[in-house]
């Protein structure tokens, strides 16, 4: 979770259990307040757009893409202004 | 003259001189497009050698460059839309340009030339026309006055709709120092006064038409390199196809989120009512469209349209994010409806959205703290979190009209010279310029870019490095910023000079872009001769600024972010110390080569980057190097 340390608590990792993408980003808004508050859309609870999802340092195919034991999910936010 | 070594440029400049009302045609230098290649590196090299120190920026001897690339008119994904106007700056002093994209670019190419150099004053104000390497001067009396979409369609009805034009409104005809120049499709090239400059030569627009094809050195090895940037770039899911719903409507929550949101005037960094001015709430209520500049496959630009209330009718191609947080949170106004009509109603005067919120914001603060009176601001009640006489204000401004017009129209640093009682200190502008809206007091590495950009407090000159740092989780250290600002630098000049917008970036990197410039234009290039390139080009606009003067001393921020703590949010307590700017500072220089002492470019430095010349010129102009 590259950059999103004010909303975790400071960590930059966690290990947890999860059946594919949308799960896990569930499991990490009921873990990390903040990310639900600060991240996502009220209305839908998805993650607003602008956030590379990785696994094992390839793009996601979308959120229902499964996850097998030992992958390695990347969270980063793409910021873009003008 | 032997023929144009390399494809993929027009290989002429038009010089224009409207005094004498003459057009010559001259030869693009190889050795200039070896050296800085295109777009911003080909304006700052025309502006270095071309406006001396000294020169008064409202002046005849000032000039207007108008440049592009050797990937415009190309197929690569947003380069042929492009173009950037180099000038001396009226509203710093110092360096300034404007990036632009839409159709005008493109028109000017195929017209048949790689620049535009616009020099004099004409002494009644005129258009030009340029018509496939045919020039006419144009009498533009039934045109100045009027404000620029309707001017802009009086003018293409008149020459036909195949023209495209750039044109100033009312705010470049008064020489509003942050008044800037709006193209047909309403991109505004607007920072740094651009527009004062033009309005300065009673040079109402610039209309232009052509037919030249492109020609490519290597047209296979280019479909090659071209089917990568097209992979890259809106076709595989990522953010990038989501950027098409949002543009950069969602900045407001994202920089709300981590505390860099600047509001009411920078005192503080979190705005309670960020999500009513952003995606996804403007995409429900008030876009109707997704649309972007010609030929661009990202679709970033969201046509907004206001419904209902005092505002309805008001329609804007934006507004993007630097504007939301120009009016809306910098000024707490958290309705969306004010701020489209404010950014529709810049575009049709000719404003910087950054610069007249910016400064509007600061005559909030400066009214609140009695600084300025009712009657200063022409019986304005101008306050934080009150749209009320936002677009009066914004009107007056435009047309220096009033106590209020003639205070704010040059901007922050003019304003709160003239009223002083303290108001300087929140005067959030860097050598002049009003600042871009990331803050850098949770953002220690853009605190480096708006202090020591080319062009004064901007937030594009040297990239963001809140893109970077905030993603690496240490955005509010300041070690390693001074590098870390390079390379977010070196990307920003590459691509302005390539050109290629700043969106597509990520997605045509370093090593794609040599290969295209490469098989465009037949001029190898390899990903360190396109940083190298960067080096020189940064150098170049620091030299520029050098011989007006500016030394390490002048790359500061304002005194807001350096003594005021963030008072809540993620970053609270926060400033960016004198310490900490001075690190990155030192850092930086070291990284460019220039003297940690001065800021000024070392001549070893200049003699490394192939620019002897520039070290000559900086030795006459009494400019020390070390």
């Amino acid at each position: 979770m590259l950059g999103l340390g004010i909303f975790t608590k400071g960590e930059n990792e966690a290990t947890m259990d999860a059946a594919n993408i949308s799960d896990l980003i569930e499991r990490l808004k009921t873990r990390y307040p903040l990310i639900k508050e600060k991240l996502c859309d009220p209305k839908t609870g998805r993650l607003y757009p602008g956030f590379e999802i990785l696994v094992n340092e390839q793009p996601i195919i979308n959120e229902e893409q499964e996850l097998n034991n030992g992958d390695i999910v990347t969270i980063l936010p793409i910021f873009a202004g003008g | 003259m032997g023929e144009f070594k390399y494809k993929g440029y027009c290989s002429k400049l038009l010089r224009i001189n409207l005094t004498k009302q003459t057009s010559t045609e001259e030869p693009l230098k190889e050795l200039d497009i070896e050296r800085f290649i295109g777009g911003r590196g080909l304006g700052a090299k025309i502006l270095f050698d071309e406006v001396k120190k000294g020169v008064d920026p409202l002046s005849p001897e000032n000039k207007i460059i108008i440049t592009t690339g050797p990937l415009t008119g190309t197929r690569v994904p947003t380069s042929t839309n492009r173009f950037i106007i180099t000038t001396k700056s009226p509203l710093t002093g110092i360096y300034g340009f404007s990036v632009s994209g839409g159709a005008f670019g493109l028109e000017l190419k195929k017209a048949g030339y790689d620049g535009l150099i616009i020099e004099g004053k004409a002494d009644k104000p005129i258009y030009l026309q340029i018509d496939d390497g045919k020039v006419y001067f144009r009498d533009a009396g039934w045109l100045w006055g009027i404000p620029v979409f309707e001017a802009t369609r009086m003018l293409r009805e008149s020459l036909g709709y195949y023209y495209r034009t750039i044109m100033i409104g009312p705010a470049g005809e008064k020489l509003v120092k942050i008044s800037g120049i709006i193209s047909d499709d309403r991109r505004a090239s607007a920072r740094c006064g651009v527009g004062a400059v033009m309005g300065s030569k009673l040079l109402k627009a610039v209309a232009v038409k052509g037919s030249r094809e492109y020609t490519m050195a290597e047209p296979s090895k280019f479909e090659e390199a071209l089917k990568e940037a097209f992979k890259n770039i809106g076709l595989q899911p990522g953010p990038w196809k989501e950027f098409r719903q949002t543009g950069t409507q969602s900045g407001p929550i994202k920089n709300n989120a981590w505390g860099i949101l600047p509001t009411a005037n920078w005192r503080e960094a979190i705005f309670d009512k960020a999500a009513e001015i952003s995606y996804p709430l403007l995409r429900e209520r008030f876009v109707i469209k997704d649309t972007g500049c010609n030929q661009c496959p990202i679709r970033c630009t969201k046509v907004t349209l206001v419904k209902d209330g005092p505002y309805a009718g008001a329609v804007t191609d934006g507004p993007e994010y630097e504007t939301i947080y120009a009016f809306g949170s910098s000024c707490k106004i958290g309705d969306p409806r004010p701020i489209i009509a404010a950014d529709m109603l810049c575009d049709d005067l000719g404003l910087d959205t950054i610069s007249t919120g910016l400064t509007i914001a600061w005559a909030m603060e400066a009214h609140e703290k009695g600084a300025l009176s009712r009657s200063d601001l022409d019986g304005l009640n101008l306050r934080f979190g009150s749209d009320e006489g936002l677009l009066i204000a914004v009107k007056k401004m435009a047309y220096r009209d009033g106590a209020l017009g003639r205070l704010l129209s040059d901007g922050v640093r003019e304003a709160a010279r003239k009223v002083g009682k303290g108001s300087e200190s929140y005067a959030m502008h860097v050598k002049g310029l009003e600042i871009g809206g990331y803050d850098p007091r949770g953002s220690k590495g853009q605190g480096l870019v708006l202090a020591a950009g080319s062009r004064g407090g901007c937030h594009h000159a040297y990239g963001v490095a809140s893109f970077v740092e905030i993603p690496q989780g240490n955005a509010t250290s300041a070690k390693g910023k001074g590098l870390l600002v390079k390379g977010t630098l070196r990307i920003r000049v590459i691509i302005d000079s390539a050109p290629l917008c700043a969106f597509a970036a990520s997605r045509v990197p370093p090593p794609l872009l040599a290969k295209l410039i490469s098989a465009a234009t037949g001029m190898e290039m390899q990903p360190s001769d396109l940083e190298r390139a960067a080096d020189r080009i940064a150098t170049l606009e620091r030299a520029y600024n050098a011989r007006e003067g500016v030394r390490r001393e002048h790359d500061t921020l304002p005194e807001r972010l350096m003594k005021e703590p963030v008072p809540d949010g993620p970053n609270k307590g926060s400033v960016v110390t004198a310490e900490e700017l001075e690190l990155m500072k030192t850092e930086f220089y070291e990284s460019m080569g220039w003297d940690i002492t001065t800021g000024v470019p070392k001549r070893s430095t200049l003699e490394a980057l192939g620019l002897s010349d520039i070290a000559s010129d900086l030795s006459r102009a009494e400019v020390p190097l070390l």
